[in-house]
């Protein structure tokens, strides 16, 4: 196999042959002669030199002749660029021997690429492209060659290197990320980007924008170095980067849609399912080639899936992005922007957009920058162009660490400019949402008169308007409704509510909401305490014995006598008078009510105070008074004499949380044996234990690590609670109107910095006057279902659906006896009708000319 | 192993106060509660953040400066604080070295109310950089438990990297102390984050110059 076509191309190949029988032959042979060199690389070894010494005796010649004439031979320049093709395709196989080449050619398109034509300099180029995507020749060498190409002024090449850095690179970070690699390519476009050549910074800042948003160079070193190109002396390249910063938002959603329409096109309408039976089909059903078919389309759906999960996840999680939150030093970025801001003499665009930056960037880091919002005052005005751009930007530039007398005579200026009564209900629309947002995020610059004075444009008949100034009040019933007057302030969640003053702070003591979990641990237990009380209801303090009987339902078994003997017991307590030891410094009948009182409220506390206090207090009566029961010795061991025992007694309880609904249960039970018996002297004991155990609650609740379920019932009381808190707000639970329930909520002030102000917000519901064309547009686009206007015989003539049953009635052939019957008829009718018409007048006055006419003719 | 187990913390705080007893510095150690966090990407996440005081004071040697008009000034002297009137702070002169130095010197700053909304004019951003901007103190309160309330306060804030570290304690308080300070600083970290106890790699307890202990 290998002679022959060796032989063959080695005779056409040869130097002579190449004069002789031309180029046409050596064309047609080459990329066969490629194509076998990839099968058997070592046959070949003669042809590849002699190629090769081919190329760089060409590559001499075509040099010689460019020195001299400028526009050298083309055909010369295209043999050039084949062979260098040829051999750049063939370089993979012949390492050594074409170790030089990849050098060669670099220097070639390095040294003199302006000289070259341009379909050689292309054909080079891709030649190159080849070699560095079959990792001959590295990136990181030809990255600074492919940016010089790039500005040529070659529009094609220009696309071709910049396509092939951006894939290169996003290639280099599909699987995982070099950082060491990223670094050292990052060092030569920053240092390109720094330079003073505008070109070429230019295209180094396009790619750096390009690989950010495509989320492969995402880090901050990317990030800063887009944003210290706002500082690049060429006006150019600082307008792109304010615009690559602006726009990131926006592009970033177009990108989405993008991506979607294109490529979702047909999996987006309907929602993508995968079946259980498709995915069995696809491994089990059919043919080997049928299956590796139908596993390539469940790789495709399931890779949809992901897409469109991946998508609507981010949708949700509304990230609000921006490369300006790595900036390192945010302060001296603005500082420095807003300096070449007040210095530069742009256009009005570009500097629009620096105040934008610099707003975005002050708001996103809270930056202080005072002087900045003098410098907004002087363009606040409504007939200033763009000036709802502007005032976004203002907004933007508020937040809570700005001293509220920095901002305040801006804000009195938009204020005074926009909203009066003179002013455009535009206007005074766009002013009343201005002020709205920034005394979102600096209440304190609102005063009384102020507002109050701008809620009076709740009457107005602007739509706009009116809305803006509501939406004023709604902002102002939650932060500080004391502000309003009382007609406005509506049913407020907190009539104190007050801005927190400026530099406070207000700092958790505890997990936020904690409160809750405990409240619902009593409130829980409250529930059963709920129908005890209803039993207990006859006899108010009764109810306080209940506690102490739940250890008699302990010993259930031994219930009947237990009861026979407390109540023994308590009756003996009675008797004496309290003179024991521990309840000695109240006298009890005096406290009685009190203390009914008092149990009343620490009812929650009884539910809690578990099995051993119970039995502990109990036992408290009984040591100190009778110590008759001699099956309760097992616990008297350590609890008879002190409250400090009972405190670690109630230490305990709190560990054993668990069977509290059993308890209850049997509580219930013993609230009725309860009632049996009055005990003042454990009800004492209790009020103690719970006094002891409130102060023990505080520092020792459980063992305290709240864990997973209880952030998740947190979570969901707190959601309860304000869902209840809302339905108070709106009239208690009035039913059929919970479409209306929309509670305002004021966002975090982290949440504000983090969101860009949207200007379109600033004008929700005003109307813009439309121009001519627009309203052409809109009344044509009224018409176009309707057809060109015609007669409307015309139309009839038109239609379709064949004839009407007069027509067939024409047309039908009758039987010559109906026809004539036909026309007699109508003959009749015909001199019916002449004969009424005579007779019936018709016109003015009828009844009395009908009537004169009767009488003459009767005359 | 779902949340943090309290005798697992009870035992490394008894170990670290035992080492720290047992080879004595020349200061009291403080204890550190170290924090790694897991499935949380901080380039994609909302960066937490969020202040609690604790029950007993980590660091009370914690130096505080107290920016304050006249009255505030003469209390500040009458408890030993360290205070800076109107004078001292323009004096300053918006000089970014000096401010530097005065957000260097201290830990944490007060402000009464006329002073602090002057602070930005007067100082200029250097506070704001250093994460130190004043807290209001108003006349009404009082200025020691303003102070001690301050020196309570613990920080917790993402920032690039999935780890934290915060003081929630030292070698000098009981035992008890320190459990309830790691108690409430886990807690409030753990209610802060997304997914709760899920999103906590690993938690670690140390003493300045002690060994660190594993407890979660």
């Amino acid at each position: 196999m290998m002679p022959s076509p060796a032989a063959a191309s080695a005779i056409l190949l040869s130097p002579e042959s190449l004069s002789a029988a031309g180029r046409t032959a050596e064309k047609l042979s080459l990329p066969a002669l490629q194509s076998k060199m990839k099968c058997d690389p070592e046959g070949y070894e003669a042809e590849l030199r002699l190629l090769y010494r081919l190329f760089e005796s060409s590559l001499h010649l075509f040099r010689h002749q460019s020195a001299l004439r400028p526009s050298s031979d083309p055909s010369l320049a295209k043999d050039l660029g084949d062979l260098a093709m040829f051999l750049a395709h063939v370089t993979p196989f012949y390492p050594d021997k074409l170790a030089n080449f990849p050098r060669q050619m670099a220097d070639l398109l390095r040294v003199d690429s302006r000289a070259l034509p341009s379909s050689l300099r292309c054909h080079l180029a891709q030649a190159l492209i080849l070699l560095v995507n079959r990792k001959i020749i590295d990136i990181e060498e030809t990255l600074e060659l492919f940016m010089d190409l790039q500005i040529l002024g070659d529009r094609t090449l220009r696309k071709l290197a910049f396509s092939h850095v951006v894939h290169n690179i996003r290639r280099m970070n599909q699987k995982h990320k070099n950082e060491t690699k990223n670094r050292k390519l990052q060092n030569i476009l920053f240092l390109m980007l720094q330079g003073e050549e505008e070109q070429r910074a230019k295209r180094s800042l396009v790619i750096l924008c390009d690989l950010h948003r495509r989320r492969v160079w995402f880090d901050d070193r990317t990030a800063n170095a887009i944003c210290t190109a706002c500082f690049h002396s060429s006006s150019r390249i600082m307008i792109s980067a304010l615009s690559f910063l602006l726009g990131y938002e926006q592009i970033k959603e177009e990108d989405d849609s993008e991506a979607s329409s294109s490529e979702d096109d047909t999996t987006s309408q309907q929602p993508i399912t995968l079946s259980r039976e498709a995915i069995y089909k696809a491994n089990h059903k059919g043919t080997a080639a049928s299956k590796k078919k139908k596993k390539a389309k469940l790789q495709r759906v399931i890779r949809n899936m992901k897409r469109q999960q991946r998508i609507t996840s981010q949708s949700n999680s509304s990230s609000y992005y921006s490369p300006l939150t790595h900036l390192k030093d945010a302060q001296g970025f603005a500082e420095k922007l807003f300096s070449r801001l007040q210095r530069c003499n742009e256009r009005f665009e570009d500097r629009m957009m620096m105040l934008k930056v610099i707003a975005r960037t002050v708001g996103l880091h809270r930056l202080i920058l005072l002087n900045f919002y003098p410098f907004l005052q002087k363009y606040v005005q409504p007939h200033q162009r763009d000036v709802t751009d502007l005032l976004a930007a203002a907004v933007q530039a508020c937040h809570d660490m700005v001293p509220p007398d920095a901002v305040e005579p801006l804000f009195k200026q938009i204020v005074n400019q926009f909203v009066h009564d003179r002013s455009r209900t535009e206007a005074i629309a766009v002013g009343l949402n201005v002020v709205r947002e920034i005394c979102m995020r600096m209440p304190l610059l609102m005063n009384e008169d102020l507002l109050q004075d701008l809620v009076l444009y709740k009457k107005s008949h602007e739509k706009a308007v009116s809305s803006a100034a509501r939406s004023l009040i709604t902002l102002f019933r939650e932060i500080c409704p004391s502000l309003l007057v009382k007609k406005d302030r509506g049913r407020p969640v907190n009539p104190k509510a007050r801005p927190k003053a400026y530099g406070e702070v207000s700092i958790a003591t505890d997990v936020p909401d904690i409160e809750l979990l405990e409240h619902v641990d009593n409130s829980m237990t409250d529930g059963s305490d709920a129908e005890a009380s209803a039993s207990d209801l006859d006899d108010e303090y009764d109810s306080d014995a209940g506690p102490e009987k739940e250890d008699a339902s302990l010993e259930d078994e031994e219930e009947a006598d237990e009861v026979s003997d407390e109540k023994n017991e308590d009756e003996h307590e009675e008797d004496l008078g309290n003179s024991d030891n521990i309840n000695g410094e109240e006298d009890d009948g005096d406290d009685l009510d009190d203390d009914i009182d008092e149990n009343t409220a620490y009812d929650e506390y009884d539910s809690d105070t578990k099995e051993d206090v119970d039995l502990s207090d109990d036992n408290m009566d009984i040591s100190s008074e009778l110590d008759i029961s001699g099956k309760k010795s097992s616990n008297d061991i350590c609890d008879d004499d002190d409250l400090s025992n009972h405190e670690c007694a109630s230490d305990d309880n709190d560990e054993i949380k668990e069977g509290e609904k059993a308890k209850s249960q049997k509580r219930k039970f013993a609230d009725y044996v309860g009632q049996l018996n009055t005990s003042e002297s454990s009800l004492r004991a209790l009020k103690r234990l719970t006094m002891a155990k409130m102060s023990q609650k505080a520092s020792d609740e459980t063992d305290g690590i709240l864990s997973n379920e209880d952030f998740q019932r947190i979570k969901e009381l707190k959601a309860k609670k304000e869902a209840k808190l809302v339905m108070v707000q709106q009239g208690l639970l009035r039913k059929g109107i919970d479409s209306k329930v929309s509670s305002f909520k004021i966002p975090s002030s982290e949440q504000l910095s983090i969101k860009p102000v949207d200007p379109a917000m600033l004008e929700v519901h005003i109307k813009r006057k439309l121009s001519k064309d627009e309203r052409l547009a809109l009344v044509r686009a009224g018409r176009e279902d309707r057809g060109k206007y015609q007669a409307r015989t015309a139309v009839k003539q038109k239609k379709t659906g064949g004839l009407s049953n007069r027509q067939k009635e024409h047309k039908k052939k009758m039987p010559l006896a109906a026809k004539r019957a036909k026309v007699a008829r109508s003959r009749q009718e015909k001199k019916q009708r002449q004969r009424r018409s005579g007779k019936q007048f018709q016109g003015r006055k009828a009844w009395k000319y009908g009537g004169v006419a009767v009488i003459r003719d009767k005359g | 192993m779902s949340k943090l187990q309290s005798d697992v913390l009870r035992e490394a705080i008894s170990q670290v106060v035992g080492d720290s007893r047992e080879k004595k510095r020349k200061f009291t150690e403080t204890v550190e509660l170290q924090i790694g966090l897991k499935n949380y990407d901080p380039q994609k996440d909302k960066r937490f953040s969020g202040s609690v005081k604790l029950p007993h004071i980590p660091r009370p040697k914690m130096k505080v400066c107290m920016l304050g008009d006249a009255q505030h000034v003469e209390e500040a002297e009458k408890i030993g604080l360290d205070y800076m009137d109107v004078e001292g702070l323009k004096k300053m002169n918006k000089n970014k070295k000096l401010v530097k130095k005065l957000a260097k010197k201290y830990h944490a700053f007060l402000a009464s109310e006329a002073i602090i909304k002057q602070i930005p004019r007067l100082l200029g951003p250097g506070l704001n950089k250093a994460g130190k901007f004043p807290t209001l103190v108003t006349h009404q309160e009082s200025l020691e438990s303003k102070v001690n309330e301050t020196k309570a306060m613990v920080k917790f804030q993402l920032k690039k990297v999935l780890c934290m570290g915060v003081a929630v304690g030292n070698c000098a308080m009981e035992e008890k102390q320190i459990f309830q300070n790691v108690q409430l600083s886990v807690n409030f970290l753990v209610s802060l984050l997304k997914k709760n106890w899920q999103n906590v790699r690993c938690l670690y307890l140390k003493s300045t110059m002690g060994k660190p202990y594993r407890v979660f």
